[in-house]
């Protein structure tokens, strides 16, 4: 028997540069995933990284992979071509609770890259948009030059409600300025609605205040979180909150499982 | 019930486990206790001391090519004292099937142990024997009990007659590890602040204790780029007191200090683990107290955890 290090090579068919740092990739072949799991991606002679899918599920033909260069792999990923091969392995990890979801109000919360796991999620709900009650989706970036999705995010804005704010506003009108709990603050909720948040780990401390504040329920918010994977099949113990591993558990978790492991 | 065996009888044994076992076990090279590869009956040390790195070396080796993980290798471990016994049972149970190998494949060898002055395994409970052999010295003869159909097997085809039995529990002295308490009083960092800096201010946080012990197993990929152009994709040794075992992108380390990484050990070895497979990922083979440079105990922190408890109850 061999290990379960097993790779598959799909071909790049298309790049977009969102920005400088950003880049979409689009990749031939069909790819099983749920939102909001994740796969590990390996660059020869480089290493391994930990990405999310963030295309619609429903898509047989390509699947998409959004790729910040902040890493040594990440930096050489984002250098691709298209057609050149990504080794991809997974998907693993619980994706998101869409059946906790169903028939509630439902607030997402993205912070930066945040909204890439949230995209196919997002895609899923408004397919069964009937399925839920009201879907709001608010999201923050550093500056209107690393807003993701902007089509996307023009085209949910008609269907449901949308926050879209930017630390920094540069030229354009379509965020407003502000920090991600702004809107947040104004947002009027329903004490039984559910959350589902992905952002970096300091935005969390502060949207849940507010989020507890409004009375909502600390088993109604799940969050995704991101730690260190080196396999992602729970051998190499990096990527542990406290007694849970992110990786096997997780990566989305309700906030009343995980907070007291977070000081851990 | 138990054998007797002769010396003679033992060498026959020990060869028909060579001849159809990849072996490892303690010999003496130059005067020091490895754990090697055995190629011969008379290579095999029966002192029963621990060796300074254990089995963990052959089932989880250090830069093992991530696509070369065998798990039908068919090992045998020999004169394994109880500790590593145990720690072996443990090791085995932490993995999913198809990435280490089955115990159905490893043969194990017990031997009467010869405790040094760090070992504190009598703190331990003491558990059904995890052996399929065990061997106990007899003047110049040997006693040896079976606990497995494998051991039956093996020793059908020896010819020496298989006498299934537990060995008796040594008396114990020591004051057993309350595990479940151990587990609520780390898993309580908060209560414990202070006790925990006081301890991180004297580690240096080498991670030489990750080194030695048997239940550390934390990895960590590397890509190895060869001559010819191609690369591969290896699992080393990590260890959790390393400073960027947390970081995730930017540089941003969830466990910046020393202090983060020291309870993170403690926490996975007696909370995290317990809770997942029953076992702490500890036994007590005192390893890690004499590889640390900073001569921290363990036992003594263990032991100081609990009684500080109890003052405030």
């Amino acid at each position: 028997m061999k290990s379960d290090f097993k790779f598959k090579e799909y071909e790049i068919i298309k790049k977009e540069e969102i920005n400088s740092d950003i880049v979409l990739f689009e990749l031939k072949g069909k790819f099983n995933f749920s939102p909001g799991q994740f796969v590990q991606i390996l660059l020869d002679h480089y290493g391994e990284a930990t990405f999310a899918p963030c295309s619609d599920t429903n898509n047989k033909k390509t699947f998409q992979i959004a790729v910040r260069a902040c890493g040594n792999v990440s930096k050489q990923i984002v250098k691709l071509l298209p057609g050149n091969k990504i080794k991809i392995r997974g998907p693993y990890g619980n994706g998101w609770p869409i059946a906790k979801l169903l028939g509630k109000n439902v607030l997402i919360i993205a912070g930066g890259m945040g909204l890439v796991p949230m995209r196919p999620l997002i895609i899923e709900m408004l397919r069964y948009k009937e399925e839920f009650k009201k879907i709001n989706l608010v999201s923050a970036f550093k500056t209107d030059a690393y807003i993701i999705f902007k089509d996307d995010l023009q085209a949910w804005s008609k269907k449901i409600n949308l926050d879209l704010y930017c630390e920094n506003v540069g030229h354009t009108d379509i965020a407003k300025k502000g920090m991600i709990t702004e809107p947040l603050k104004d947002l009027k909720l329903d004490k039984n609605t559910v959350v589902v948040i992905c952002g970096p780990e300091v935005m969390l401390k502060f949207c849940n205040e507010i989020l507890l504040k409004k009375g909502i329920k600390k088993e109604n918010i799940y969050i995704s979180f991101e730690r260190r994977m080196e396999c992602g099949i729970g051998l190499c113990q990096h990527c542990n909150i406290g007694k849970y591993l992110v990786c096997k558990d997780g990566p989305v978790f309700p906030l009343n499982k995980i907070e007291k492991e977070l000081s851990k | 019930m138990k054998t007797k065996i002769t010396t003679h009888q033992l060498n026959f044994l020990l060869e028909y486990i060579l001849a159809n076992f990849e072996t490892y076990g303690p010999r003496k090279i130059e005067g020091k206790l490895t754990f090697v590869k055995i190629d011969a009956p008379n290579n095999l040390d029966l002192s029963g001391r621990k060796t300074p790195l254990s089995f963990k070396k052959i089932l989880t080796p250090n830069k093992i090519d991530a696509q070369e993980i065998i798990t039908d290798r068919k090992i045998a471990f020999l004169a394994l004292p109880d500790c590593d016994v145990k720690a072996l049972e443990i090791l085995l149970n932490q993995f999913p099937e198809g990435v280490r190998p089955k115990k159905e494949n490893i043969l194990v060898m017990g031997v009467t142990c010869r405790p040094d002055k760090f070992c504190f395994c009598d703190k331990f409970d003491q558990k059904k024997p995890f052996w399929d052999l065990f061997l106990e010295e007899a003047g110049a003869d040997f006693n040896l009990y079976g606990n497995s159909i494998l051991a039956k097997k093996i020793l059908d085809k020896t010819g020496i007659k298989y006498s299934p039995g537990e060995l008796k529990n040594k008396k114990n002295d020591a004051e057993i590890f309350d595990q479940d308490e151990l587990k609520n009083l780390i898993g309580n960092r908060e209560k414990n602040l202070d006790f925990w800096q006081g301890i991180a201010d004297n580690c240096f946080g080498c991670g030489a204790c990750t080194t030695v012990c048997p239940l550390c197993f934390c990895t960590r990929q590397e890509i190895y780029n060869k001559l010819d152009g191609s690369c591969t994709q290896c699992l080393n040794w990590d260890s959790c007191f390393a400073k960027r075992f947390s970081e995730v992108q930017n540089h941003y380390d969830l466990r910046p200090e020393n202090v983060d990484r020291l309870y993170n050990w403690y926490h996975h070895k007696f909370v995290r683990a317990k809770e997942k497979n029953g076992d702490a990922l500890c036994t007590g083979c005192g390893r890690c107290i004499s590889a640390c440079p900073a001569n921290l105990n363990i036992n003594l922190i263990l032991k100081s955890l609990i009684e500080r408890n109890k003052d405030e109850k």
